[in-house]
This record gives structure tokens, C-alpha cells and sequence, in this order.
């Protein structure tokens, strides 16, 4: 039987006792020179020096895993979410036309829900614009008199009976809107209703204090 | 001082017991006793200091995060050698590292100076050298069947090869080590060779001053 030529990793399979192949030559002395230099190698690896560790390492603060954020859990509710709240955003700014605008035949049945429905976000809007209007009145006629922005003792003033009474009105409506969202069924004819009412209490109270500052009165009626 | 590997290092039966329950002081000893092969290893695969460090502190926070996970702790060490190994790999494998060493080979290539021939013959580079020169591949299967202890059947399933693969990659990184195990000889044979050639100068030298000094003075 011809023996072959011993190949690298046949020695090395030699070296780690994985062959015991007879066709090998045993006696080749260039095979046992590479055999032995392999052996060398191996103990040279073996014996590099350590690699000095620091202790630091050891005593650096271990990093606390920060729990993860249910948002992260479920990206697809996540986007979801997000989307849903972009698009009532968008239609709450934009997508309303004004009641003025609106074609007059829309009152009846199917179509009076959704004109309903759409007149409620316009209303929250003006409402809350109001409410705006008349915090920037206040807090500029009843301003303390260490403010920049006061006005002379002699401008400052209470509020008048009539005032009192839009105000006592203004809450009854928002107690009543109140328990309308509190209520199981939601009817949205009563509350449209309400929010009207809601915006022409407010809009009477800017027009009773916008008489005395014309901006106010100005922008209450370009409304 | 010759290295640590896995091998070389016992975990004190007490620590052991320690780590298994979660002990802080239990876990400092071990790693005052497991962070030097850790370390060792790490840093020949990687060749990168600060990801070495990092291998060895990751390796450690595992340890303490799930150290009470193992079975028994006799299997502590192999436990520790096994998860810095996957850090190691982990590492080896990330896109960023790959694309860092390329700059690395790639500045050391524009640093060669225009005799390649020369210098190879006059700086035989050390056995830490050599390693660095062999393929991220072939210097983990050296590192991990040489001096880690790991069959090749092992290897393969760790670097999700095959057996075959780990012993190819053997066999091509020692046709290597060998080609500088013998540069290294010639190298070490012809400073010997010249060492004796000035010993030798010297003597003659010394030899003919002394016939000078005997003759002047005859």
C-alpha cells in the first residue's frame, strides 16, 4: 500500500489523538519535524502572557435594564394610536367648515346626525376661543397692581350684576354637559344644543367686557 | 507567568455556592478568579482592548443578572467561558466591527513603506503578531481549540458552521504559523550565526594584539 504525505491537518489530528490512520507514514522524519513544530505552536499559545484585566471593570456601576415601555411592546396599537390621535387632531383644526356656511337642508334624519356631529367640534372651538378671549380680558383688567401690564386703580373694576349672572348660567350649562358625558347613552342633539348655548353666554360676557377694551369687542364680533 | 485559560482557573467551592445564591462578595471573588481568562481570550480573538473589556464586563453582568440560573457549580466556568464566547462572537459578527477592522487593514496597508521585502525580513513579527495577520475566523477556531479545549464539532456549532469548517480553518492558520515559526528560526539562526562571527572577530582580534604585544616586547 502506497502511504501518502502527511497534510497539516492530518498532523494536527495526530497531535490531538483524533487519527490512528496506518496509511500515514509514521517514520516520515520531515512529518515528525512538522509534528513537532505544530507541538511547539500549540504550547506557545499556550503560554502568552495574561492580558492585565482592570479591577474597575468590576466595580463600575452594572447598567439597570430600563424596563420596556408598553408603547415599545405593541408598536402596532402604538402606530395605530398615533394615528387615530393625528387624524381627529387634524379634523378638529381643519377639517370643520363654519355653521354659516353650512347648506341649510341638512336637519333632517341620517343627515342631521352628521351635520350634528359635525357642528360639535366647531362649537368646542369657538367655545374654547372665547373662554381664551375673555381669560386675556381678565387677566388684564383684574391684574394685581405690582403687574406690568395693569391698568390704573382708577380702570380697574368687579364684575357687574349682569356679568354675575351670565357667569351662574355659564356654569348651570357646564354642569348640565358635564352629565350628559357622564350619562350611559349620549344624546347628541342635547348636547349640541348645550354647547350652542355654552358659546352664546360666552360670547354675551365678551361683549359685556369688551365694552370696555374695543379689541375684545372687535374680535368677538368677527367671529 | 505564563496565561490563564479556563482550564487553569478553580472557582473555590464557597464562591461557588455563593454565586449560585447571588452573594455581591461571592461575585467579586469570582470575578477576581474568571476575569483573567475572560479577558485573555477576549482580547486574542478580538484584538481590540476596550471590546475585550467590554466582553469581560458583559460576560460579569450576566453572571450576576442570571448566575443563579446555573445548575451547579461545578458548571460555573464552563458557564462563563460559554457566554464570553457568544459575547466574543457577537461582537466578531456586528456590521460596526466588521467595518472598523477594514479601516484598520486599510490604514496599516498605507503605513507599509515601499520595501515590503525588506521589512519582512528584518521585523519577525511576535507570536501575538502572527495571530493578528490570520483571519478573525481562523484566529477564534486556533484560540478556541488550542488553548480553550473546544472540539471542532463544537466550534462549528458556536460559529454556526460545520465541523469541517473549524478544522479547514485550523489547518490554514497553522500553514501559517508555521511559514513565521520558520521566518522566526532563520531570523533567530542568522543572529546567531552573526553573534559568533563578532565573538569569533573578537578573539582573532585579541589574538593577533597579543602576538603584536609579544613581539614588541621580544
Amino acid at each position: 500500500m502506497q502511504k501518502r504525505p502527511w497534510a497539516i491537518s492530518d498532523l494536527i489530528a495526530l497531535r490531538d489523538g483524533e487519527i490512528r490512520d496506518a496509511s500515514v507514514d509514521l517514520d516520515d522524519p520531515a512529518a515528525q519535524a512538522q509534528l513537532h513544530k505544530i507541538r511547539q505552536l500549540t504550547a506557545e499559545l499556550n503560554a502568552l502572557p495574561d492580558v492585565p484585566v482592570d479591577e474597575a471593570i468590576w466595580n463600575k456601576p452594572l447598567p439597570v435594564k430600563a424596563p420596556r415601555s408598553s408603547w415599545l411592546r405593541f408598536p402596532l396599537a402604538t402606530a395605530a394610536s398615533v394615528f387615530f390621535a393625528s387624524f381627529v387632531g387634524i379634523y378638529l383644526i381643519f377639517g370643520t367648515v363654519d355653521p354659516a356656511q353650512e347648506p341649510a337642508g341638512l336637519a333632517t334624519g341620517e343627515q342631521l346626525t352628521v351635520a350634528v356631529a359635525s357642528r360639535l367640534p366647531i362649537l368646542m372651538r369657538q367655545s374654547r376661543d372665547l373662554e381664551r378671549r375673555l381669560q386675556g380680558v381678565d387677566a388684564w383688567m383684574f391684574s394685581d397692581a405690582n403687574s406690568a401690564v395693569a391698568r390704573p386703580a382708577s380702570e380697574q373694576r368687579v364684575a357687574t350684576s349682569t356679568e354675575r349672572r351670565l357667569m351662574y348660567r355659564l356654569a348651570d350649562v357646564d354642569n348640565q354637559i358635564a352629565q350628559l358625558y357622564d350619562a350611559d347613552v349620549m344624546d347628541v342633539r342635547q348636547r349640541e344644543m348645550l354647547w350652542m348655548r355654552r358659546v352664546t353666554l360666552l360670547r354675551s360676557l365678551v361683549a359685556i367686557r369688551g365694552g370696555s377694551d374695543p379689541r375684545i369687542f372687535e374680535n368677538s364680533r368677527s367671529m | 507567568m505564563s496565561m490563564a485559560g479556563f482550564s487553569d482557573v478553580l472557582l473555590p467551592e464557597a464562591v461557588a455556592r455563593g454565586v449560585l445564591r447571588g452573594d455581591r462578595d461571592s461575585l467579586a471573588d469570582a470575578y477576581r478568579v474568571l476575569s483573567r481568562p475572560v479577558m485573555n481570550m477576549a482580547a486574542r480573538i478580538l484584538r481590540d482592548r476596550p471590546l475585550a473589556e467590554e466582553v469581560v464586563q458583559d460576560t460579569f453582568i450576566d453572571l450576576v443578572e442570571k448566575g443563579s440560573q446555573i445548575q451547579s457549580g461545578d458548571a460555573i466556568t464552563a458557564w462563563v467561558r460559554k457566554v464570553a464566547v457568544n459575547h466574543c462572537l457577537m461582537r466578531l459578527r456586528s456590521p460596526w466591527h466588521a467595518r472598523r477592522m477594514d479601516v484598520d487593514v486599510e490604514e496599516a496597508l498605507s503605513r507599509q513603506s515601499v520595501d515590503e521585502s525588506m521589512e519582512w525580513v528584518e521585523l519577525v513579527p511576535t507570536l501575538e503578531q502572527a495571530l493578528a495577520t490570520l483571519s478573525e475566523e481562523a484566529r477564534t477556531v486556533v484560540w478556541l481549540h488550542d488553548v480553550e479545549g473546544y472540539t471542532h464539532k463544537e466550534i462549528g456549532e458556536l460559529m454556526g458552521k460545520t465541523a469541517s469548517f473549524s478544522k479547514s480553518q485550523l489547518a490554514r492558520a497553522y500553514e501559517k504559523l508555521l511559514l513565521w515559526q520558520q521566518q522566526r528560526e532563520t531570523k533567530q539562526a542568522e543572529r546567531i550565526s552573526a553573534r559568533q562571527k563578532i565573538e569569533l572577530e573578537g578573539q582573532n582580534a585579541k589574538t593577533t594584539l597579543g602576538n603584536i604585544g609579544s613581539h614588541c616586547s621580544t
